[in-house]
């Protein structure tokens, strides 16, 4: 993506769009074969009985390097905890800030004309 | 003695008045409701059909009537013309009363409701036909006063004490405003400057921008549905602010309107998605729809005043479609919450479509004549106002995370209540044919829009060459 950038920076538009189009075709064929390729390893795992990396002896080391990668994994996994991040700093302070701006516009037209009755009864005001 | 043609502007004129004249004088006899629907169902389709004539002949657009009784300027003013801006305003002020009459619920129909609607549709048909700013006013105080006669009964004496208030407020603002403006005092441009600020808070009250917009999502949630749709959707308040405010206010204030509807936009939007009621959700969805409109308006870059009137045309349909679905569920089952998923797509899946295509058509979606006013809106937007312009993307965004929680709220889930096999809860044809008339509408725009925008482009043209005249006259 940083040469399709660099480029379009220096004005090569139609190669750039043909660099585009090119990757964006290579990703799909990646994405669209990545189920056949697992499913091939996984039977090819099975024929010979042990993992194609070599095993769990292929993965011994150093404890602390084991728990890192776990908590790496695991950072990965949940997409460096965006979500999560976006909810408890963005959205949810977004959202109390909205239902506070709710409550202050009512306050205005009751604090304007106390004298609220109760809502019309459903079915009633629907006319027009 | 003088022969009518067709070609004559003032034949299709007084068909364009005589249809909705003739339900109210009808409204007046004892005929049967159902059948006083059904005529008044005829009367809004010939009107579109013959707004629709005006807005595709120009020679029929070239008609005006002009008088110098009610204003101070020597060279007069139009008190009835029919131009480029206005020629599309009708088939759209027609669209809304077809809108309303075809699709309310069978049990809500009275004579009154009927004639309300008609007389409120005249007031709009006459209110897009002037520039004159005292007619503008008596017709705009007649449309308040239309819309407070809607919410006489006791059920909505707070509503109606609420919409008196701050509506009665921007009446006596414009009066205060047109005085100014028509008296021979306007010569003095500290006069011209006040009055045209007593009319920009006037207009800024009536389409409920921030900070005057309370009224909005109150008379929405509390109010008739109904009658706030009709008098809102079609924006009178967006016609004042582009025939008074905009061809004679200096650039300060426009990019301070501008401002504080690129605000109201977002904050409309916001508002929208965090509300409980459906209805409330609808007041706050109009008022950053309407926002959108009038910072397209204000911002005096061609681009962004054509993108301000296709938003109008879209914003108006789309917001009054969605609008009048949430009444057609409600005529089946009772207030509606958005806190929970009803379900529902089952049995009315084209009403469901419906609100889905014209809930994206408010967000500015691909394929429908929102996208097409948005982007102009926010080409010409992010040309004057570089930063805030992208406040039009933001309250898009909302809008469409609002729409489409909507969306699931409403159709979505597992029912709670299984109704009886027996019992009809599907859309009527009427109602159905409606929606699908207005979603095509909206795509059939959207998806070939040449002649639409060459023609909001003419009617930017003309108003922005009349505001460069005044200014350099003066």
């Amino acid at each position: 993506m940083g040469i399709i950038v660099t480029e379009i920076a220096v004005g090569w538009y139609t190669l750039a769009f043909i660099h585009l189009a090119g990757h964006a075709c290579f990703r799909l064929l990646q994405f669209l074969s990545a189920p056949n390729v697992l499913h091939d390893l996984h039977g090819l795992e099975d024929a010979i009985g042990d993992h194609t990396t070599g095993g769990a002896d292929a993965r011994v080391g150093i404890a602390g390097f084991d728990r890192g990668r776990r908590q790496l994994f695991l950072i990965a996994l949940e997409r460096g905890f965006l979500d999560t991040i976006l909810d408890r700093f963005v959205v949810e302070p977004f959202m109390r800030l909205a239902r506070v701006l709710t409550r202050l516009d009512q306050w205005l037209c009751d604090a304007l004309l106390p004298a609220r009755l109760p809502a019309a009864v459903d079915g009633n005001d629907q006319d027009e | 003695m003088e022969t009518i043609r067709m070609s004559d502007p003032r034949l299709w004129l007084a068909a364009l008045v005589a249809l909705p004249a003739m339900v109210i004088g009808v409204s007046t006899l004892r005929v049967d409701i159902e059948r006083l629907r059904r005529l008044t169902v005829i009367s809004a389709i010939a009107m579109v059909l013959a707004a629709l004539v005006i807005a595709g002949s120009a020679p029929l657009q070239d008609f005006s009537i002009r008088t110098s009784a009610l204003t101070s300027s020597p060279a007069g003013e139009e008190l009835i013309r029919i131009d480029a801006l206005s020629s599309v305003l009708l088939p759209f002020a027609a669209g809304l009363w077809l809108l309303t009459v075809a699709i309310t619920p069978r049990a809500a129909l009275d004579r009154g409701g009927l004639r309300r609607t008609a007389v409120a549709t005249l007031l709009t048909l006459a209110s897009f036909l002037t520039e004159s700013a005292v007619v503008l006013l008596l017709l705009s105080a007649a449309s308040v006063g239309t819309f407070l006669s809607a919410l006489g009964d006791p059920a909505h004496r707070h509503q109606r004490r609420v919409v008196a208030v701050y509506l009665g407020a921007s009446t006596l603002l414009f009066g205060a405003g047109v005085a100014l403006l028509v008296s021979p005092l306007v010569n003095d441009t500290r006069i011209e400057t006040a009055a045209l600020w007593l009319i920009a808070v006037a207009a800024l009250v009536r389409k409920g921008i921030v900070p005057f917009h309370a009224w909005v999502p109150d008379v929405f949630d509390h109010g008739r549905l109904g009658p706030a749709i009709l008098f809102n959707a079609p924006q009178v308040g967006a016609y004042m602010t582009v025939v008074l405010i905009v061809p004679r206010a200096s650039p300060e204030l426009l990019r301070a309107i501008a401002l504080l509807a690129l605000v109201t936009a977002v904050y409309g939007a916001a508002l929208a998605l965090v509300q409980r009621s459906a209805r409330r959700a609808c007041g706050y969805l109009f008022m950053s729809q309407s926002a959108l409109v009038m910072a397209g308006l204000d911002c005096t870059s061609v681009t962004a005043l054509a993108g301000g009137l296709v938003v109008w045309l879209s914003a108006g349909l789309g917001f009054a479609g969605l609008a009048r679905c949430v009444l057609v569920l409600e005529a089946r089952r009772g207030r509606l919450d958005l806190t929970s998923y009803h379900g529902g797509y089952d049995r009315m899946p084209g009403l469901a479509v419906s609100f889905l295509a014209m809930g994206l058509a408010c967000t500015g979606f691909p394929g429908t004549l929102g996208f097409v006013g948005q982007e102009l809106l926010l080409d010409g937007a992010v040309d004057v106002f570089p930063v805030m312009g992208f406040a039009i993307v933001i309250a898009s965004a909302l809008t469409g995370l609002a729409v489409l929680r909507m969306y699931f709220s409403l159709f979505c889930g597992r029912s709670e209540v299984l109704a009886h096999p027996s019992l009809r809860l599907g859309s009527r044809p009427r109602e159905a044919w409606t929606f699908v008339a207005l979603v095509i509408a909206l795509i059939g725009l959207g998806l070939a829009p040449r002649p639409l925008v060459d023609s909001r482009f003419d009617a930017s043209d003309e108003i922005l060459r009349l505001r460069q005249e005044r200014l350099s006259a003066h």
